[in-house]
């Protein structure tokens, strides 16, 4: 992916520029948003990545200026606001997804890799892993013919993890796209939902597995 | 029963219009009795000495043609009312001639006078009542130059005819008077009472958070925009200071977020650099305590915000149903380790306007609470109704209760139940947070223990 990061911060700035080159992304970085827009004219790039909080404008409306010009680059707002109306904003400005600081660098790459294939990858109707198939449409997954019966929840949580593949996924990010909860409820629910799942799908040769990485989050791995 | 005629709960214009009606009611009624009093002492006068005239007019008569001209004269005289009445005695009383119209005749005439009649010309003037007539009759009696006496007598009908004239005109005059007096009562509705209830509307809407509605005083009296003026100066300054809290809440999210992040960052590098199991561990462990101190400071802004009436709302149409629905089904599988079991009743489905995410967030809290106190084997019961346009939500549980003594207390900040173990990690704001986003919605939330044991947990949050 090439992407574009405006952060005025300058640790942070080096910590993702350091990551995304380790995963084999290709990243550039500006301080203020005028420079991002004048990068942006001569060039383009896969993900846009903004802070909210920059020196010069607001990174809400740098975006909306884009999408006036007609620019369609997806966006992720990277930003110390967490309140729910800030969110609203960012969304209704024009951005594609929205990720509050202090974050797990997993989940940054993981939004990204999501709004870059959202633009480009058709969805999957179904995937085999070992002998067992997930059919994606009906939302089902059967080991044989035999079928294995998932509330609407826990297949939501299967998907959205194995749409993560190999990546690790806090609790707070599954808590966002499973919940739709932006908050940490304390009591350990996302690790009782994520055993209960286990456990269902714990079936001789199934070709998954859902991993727990203690402080960082869940992981799916599929079993060559 | 005066206390009945002036109940407490009497609007205003009420009681201004009843005094207003008694005091033109009572004036009028003075006015008549001293108009009705002096009236008729002027016209007592007014008979005596008509009756005199008419008498000594008779008496020059008397002497110049005797009773024939006497009779001539009284005949042809216009009586426009009444008829006047006359009759000649002897100096004993005996009645040489009357002409008494039939209605004067019941009068009981008196044989003599009061007054000894001596000389030609002497008179006297006598009043005289009836059983059978309301009418006085005023008689007079001069002694003619033979010793004969000459009476004439009139009845004050005239008098009381226009007596009873004024007295309607009187009437009507106050009548018209009353109605003017109503003005007042106008203008106090218009200037006064108008004002007072839009201060009333203006004040209703003002409970309603983020809403900045001031006193408005178009048309009020001087007393009530000078009222107007302090307290919306008084707002003014709340608001100000809301804004300014709102403001440095987001400064420090964002001093404090940034470092965390920073932090975060390398902590996480080393975490998935390093070789070594024991440093992984210890990052692990440091990772899972930053994302707890971020919580941390989300929550004691919230509350802080909450506090002080700055919380922002993000309100939108919600279901509540679908809202408690979705949290305990999230609670459920976490319920079920811990050997509970946790559901929601099934209650009318309700609709509200509020912010999800923060109500979200406050039963989510009580749910937690519920877990962590309720023993293996327990019932944690959700339940909502409606409560006029509002709702209320109860988390009933069968744990170990609140102490009596702390009912109150644990509402505060970091304060926790003697019934928290130290093994349930927190900070004691849970609670808090819950009742200062009921607030922030102009509700409120409470608890209690219940029969049999347990405690029950409620939120309400009003229509909005």
């Amino acid at each position: 992916m090439n992407l574009l990061l405006v952060e005025d911060d300058p640790e942070l700035g080096r910590q993702v520029g350091g990551w995304m080159n380790d995963a084999g992304h290709q990243l550039w970085w500006e301080k203020t948003a005028t420079t991002a827009q004048e990068w942006l004219k001569k060039n383009s790039c896969d993900v846009l990545v903004l802070d909210v909080g920059l020196p010069d404008t607001n990174g809400f409306t740098l975006v909306e200026k884009m999408r006036r010009e007609g620019v369609n680059t997806p966006v992720l707002f990277l930003t110390a606001r967490a309140d729910v109306s800030d969110r609203v904003r960012g969304l209704a400005a024009g951005g594609d997804d929205y990720l509050t600081k202090p974050f797990a660098f997993e989940e940054l790459l993981a939004r990204l890799e999501a709004l870059h294939r959202r633009v480009n990858n058709p969805v999957p109707t179904h995937r085999n892993l070992g002998n067992c198939r997930l059919d994606l449409v009906k939302r089902r997954v059967s080991f044989g013919n035999e079928s294995v019966e998932l509330q609407p929840r826990e297949w939501c949580l299967l998907e959205v993890l194995m749409n993560h593949e190999g990546r690790v996924l806090p609790k707070k990010f599954l808590l966002e796209q499973v919940w739709d909860i932006h908050f940490d409820p304390g009591t350990n629910v996302v690790d009782a939902m994520v055993c209960r799942l286990r456990r269902k799908l714990e079936v001789p040769g199934c070709g998954m597995q859902i991993e727990t990485i203690r402080g960082k989050g869940y992981v799916f791995k599929t079993l060559a | 029963m005066f206390s009945k005629l002036w109940p407490e709960k009497l609007p205003s214009p009420w009681r201004l219009a009843l005094l207003m009606v008694l005091v033109v009611f009572v004036s009028i009624l003075l006015i008549l009795i001293f108009v009705r009093i002096a009236v008729t002492q002027d016209m007592r006068v007014t008979h005596r000495g008509r009756i005199s005239d008419n008498l000594m007019e008779y008496a020059v008569l008397y002497t110049q043609s005797d009773l024939a001209g006497v009779k001539k004269v009284f005949q042809a005289t216009p009586h426009p009312i009444s008829r006047n009445a006359m009759r000649l005695t002897t100096s004993y009383g005996q009645v040489i001639y009357e002409d008494i119209p039939g209605y004067m005749k019941s009068y009981d005439w008196p044989k003599q006078t009061v007054k000894s009649l001596l000389e030609k010309g002497d008179m006297d003037l006598m009043e005289i009542m009836s059983s059978d007539q309301s009418q006085r009759l005023y008689l007079g009696a001069i002694r003619l130059w033979d010793g004969n006496t000459l009476w004439l007598g009139r009845t004050d009908s005239q008098a009381r005819n226009q007596l009873d004239n004024i007295e309607r005109h009187l009437w009507f005059a106050g009548l018209t008077a009353a109605l003017i007096a109503f003005l007042p009562v106008m203008w106090y509705m218009n200037d006064v009472l108008r004002p007072i209830h839009s201060f009333i509307r203006s004040a209703e809407r003002m409970r309603l958070p983020g809403n900045n509605t001031r006193l408005r005083t178009t048309g009020a009296i001087p007393e009530l925009r000078a009222l107007a003026s302090v307290v919306n100066a008084g707002l003014d300054q709340i608001q100000a200071l809301t804004r300014e809290l709102q403001t440095t809440n987001d400064f420090l999210a964002h001093e404090l977020r940034t470092p965390l992040a920073r932090i975060r960052g390398n902590l996480e590098h080393f975490h998935d650099q390093t070789d070594n199991e024991q440093a992984r561990e210890a990052a692990a462990r440091s990772l899972e305590e930053i994302d707890r101190a971020t919580q941390l400071v989300q929550t004691l802004l919230t509350i802080r915000a909450g506090d002080h009436a700055a919380l922002r709302l993000h309100r939108q149409v919600t279901s509540l149903d679908d809202l408690l629905e979705n949290l305990v089904e999230l609670f459920i599988p976490a319920a079920e380790d811990r050997r509970l079991s946790l559901k929601l009743e099934p209650g009318l489905s309700l609709t509200l306007n509020v912010d999800r995410e923060l109500l979200t967030q406050a039963v989510s809290n009580l749910l937690d609470n519920a877990l962590a106190y309720t023993r293996a084997g327990g019932q944690v019961v959700v339940r909502s109704h409606g409560e006029g346009t509002g709702a209320v939500i109860t988390v009933d549980d069968t744990g170990v209760g609140l102490h009596p003594a702390e009912v109150e207390s644990i509402w505060e900040r970091y304060t926790r139940g003697s019934a928290a173990r130290p093994k349930i990690s927190g900070m004691g704001l849970g609670l808090s947070l819950v009742r200062s986003i009921a607030m922030a919605h102009g509700g409120n939330a409470g608890g209690q223990n219940r029969e049999g044991g347990g405690a029950t947990f409620w939120i309400y949050i009003p229509g909005a």
